[in-house]
């Protein structure tokens, strides 16, 4: 109990001699912290919403209908065969689910979802289709040119996805991904960075202690901890200034700016306590990794 | 006590510290290291204490060839050997006392060992009444006391000195000496490094020259200089 007590009084002493630099990292953690926290809550939304766009993004096989194609409507032969090459795709994996539409369906689909649009026409026509949903987004165009080569399937009029709204969706999320994954490592990198130079500069400060400390036979985890502790209270001091900022942001600036994200039921950013917590842990893993590289680097016990 | 064998330690192709030294030190002994600078008294020193490795040899003290300790096990080896140096090495924020108990905390000394041990040492010393005095409000001299109370708080068996009255006018130096003489009554052995030709030949104790880091003299009672 001596020994621990006189563990934390040497980090608080490290901290006191060297309060600037230690409020500097400690700011400079929580900044980074507060960012991340942001990244986190913006990065998971965008993700949520691109995989969100992406669940919409699907394959429709328009068969010929009466008016539609030279040859006629197609027949139960044609349709059979585009089964199989629709059952051929979905082998190697690309296809989550497919469903056929009849002509009816479609329509009385159509009389629920956009009745106004229906009320003016006098007779159906949709042609019958095959509903095709790629397992993943990215995949849709794939489907749609093994479908069409090396020629669209007879009694087949069209093969047509979302492409132009999908491939922008899904540039967007890409873009979205990686700046967020490089603006997350960043921040951890000049975070850890600091804390590094904080701990390098308490141990200048201290050398004097330290020198005493191993020559009066102090174990090197008791001439390490109370740096590392000093490294811990900076990363965790960071982080929890950055949650509660983050929570004051969340509760009082948001509302006020009318800032409403709402894209869907299924589209939302992570719970904010599990945001809190992995800024916490990373705040303490980021102060952990930064003392160990200048300890191993600066402090040879 | 210690006992080196054939210790060699090389800096670099050109500088060769301690070349091929061999001595016994028997516990209880009072002897001085002396010679000229760059004849590799502080490299003994910190030969002794494992704070570098020899080129070659062995050293062997308190009945362990600290050559095969583990690093983990520094920390035990310096526990046994106290340490004054010229430049007193206290920490200048604490007082006397606190000097003295924070190598006890260090070890892990329990509080109430603490509380008995730390005025009984600094009253052997003749510092009871400046306790709680800091560093800056004491003389040269009684710094050098606290230094050596703490060395001496955990009673180990080999007090190391390495110019400990280098920084000391010759009246407080033998204030010094008369410390370190009855700490040596106690059965604690002393090796020390200095350069006072005074003291050493005052004392006449054993006496071991070190010269271009070979082992020039090694007498009984000896001087300074060889007679």
């Amino acid at each position: 109990m001596t020994r621990f007590r006189l563990l934390v009084s040497e980090a608080l002493h490290s901290i006191r001699a060297n309060l600037s630099t230690t409020v500097a990292a400690m700011m400079t953690v929580f900044i980074g912290m507060f960012l991340l926290g942001i990244c986190i809550a913006l990065g998971s939304w965008m993700v949520s919403w691109s995989s969100h766009t992406k669940k919409e993004i699907v394959v429709n096989v328009y068969f010929c209908a009466q008016d539609t194609c030279d040859n006629g409507p197609a027949t139960n032969k044609q349709k059979a065969q585009t089964l199989v090459r629709i059952n051929q795709i979905s082998a190697q994996g690309l296809i989550k689910k497919f469903k056929y539409i009849s002509k009816e369906e479609a329509w009385s689909n159509m009389k629920r979802t956009d009745p106004e649009l229906t009320a003016g026409l006098t007779a159906n026509p949709l042609p019958d289709a095959y509903k095709i949903t790629p397992t993943r987004g990215e995949d849709a165009g794939k489907i749609a040119t093994q479908l069409r080569s090396p020629s669209l399937p007879p009694g087949v009029q069209d093969v047509r996805y979302n492409k132009k709204v999908s491939e922008r969706v899904l540039k967007v999320a890409k873009v979205i991904e990686i700046s967020f994954a490089l603006m997350v490592l960043i921040l951890l990198a000049a975070s850890t960075a600091l804390i590094a130079n904080t701990i390098r500069l308490s141990i200048f400060s201290r050398r004097r202690e330290i020198e005493v400390m191993k020559l009066v036979g102090a174990t090197n985890w008791f001439v390490r901890l109370p740096f590392m502790l000093e490294g811990l209270i900076c990363g965790f001091g960071g982080a929890v200034l950055a949650v509660i900022l983050l929570s004051i942001t969340k509760v009082v600036a948001m509302p006020a700016l009318h800032l409403d994200f709402n894209a869907g039921s299924d589209v939302h950013a992570w719970p904010f306590a599990l945001t809190s917590m992995l800024m916490v842990l990373t705040g303490l893993v980021l102060g952990a990794i930064g003392t160990g590289i200048t300890l191993r680097r600066f402090l040879k016990v | 006590m210690i006992v080196c064998h054939g210790v060699t330690k090389r800096f670099d192709p050109n500088v060769l510290a301690l070349d091929n030294i061999s001595f016994q030190i028997d516990k209880g002994e009072f002897v001085f290291i002396v010679g000229a600078s760059g004849s590799g008294k502080s490299t003994l020193v910190r030969l002794l204490l494992k704070e570098m490795e020899p080129t070659r040899g062995t050293i062997i003290v308190g009945g362990r060839d600290i050559g095969r300790l583990r690093p983990s096990r520094v920390s035990q080896l310096r526990r046994n050997i106290g340490c004054v140096f010229q430049d007193f090495k206290l920490l200048p924020n604490r007082s006397a006392a606190e000097n003295v108990a924070y190598a006890l905390n260090v070890q892990g000394e329990s509080a109430q060992n603490i509380r008995r041990k730390v005025p009984e040492v600094l009253s052997m010393v003749g510092l009871v009444d400046k306790m709680d005095s800091l560093p800056n409000q004491l003389s040269g001299g009684e710094q050098q006391r606290v230094s050596i109370a703490r060395a001496f708080v955990n009673h180990p068996p080999l007090l190391v000195c390495d110019e400990p009255t280098g920084n000391l006018d010759p009246d407080t130096s033998v204030g010094i000496m008369q410390v370190l003489y009855s700490i040596n009554r106690t059965g604690t052995t002393i090796l020390m490094v200095t350069h006072d030709r005074e003291m050493v030949d005052k004392m006449r104790r054993r006496v071991i020259a070190l010269e271009e880091g070979k082992i020039s003299r090694d007498e009984r009672r000896g001087g300074y200089s060889s007679q």
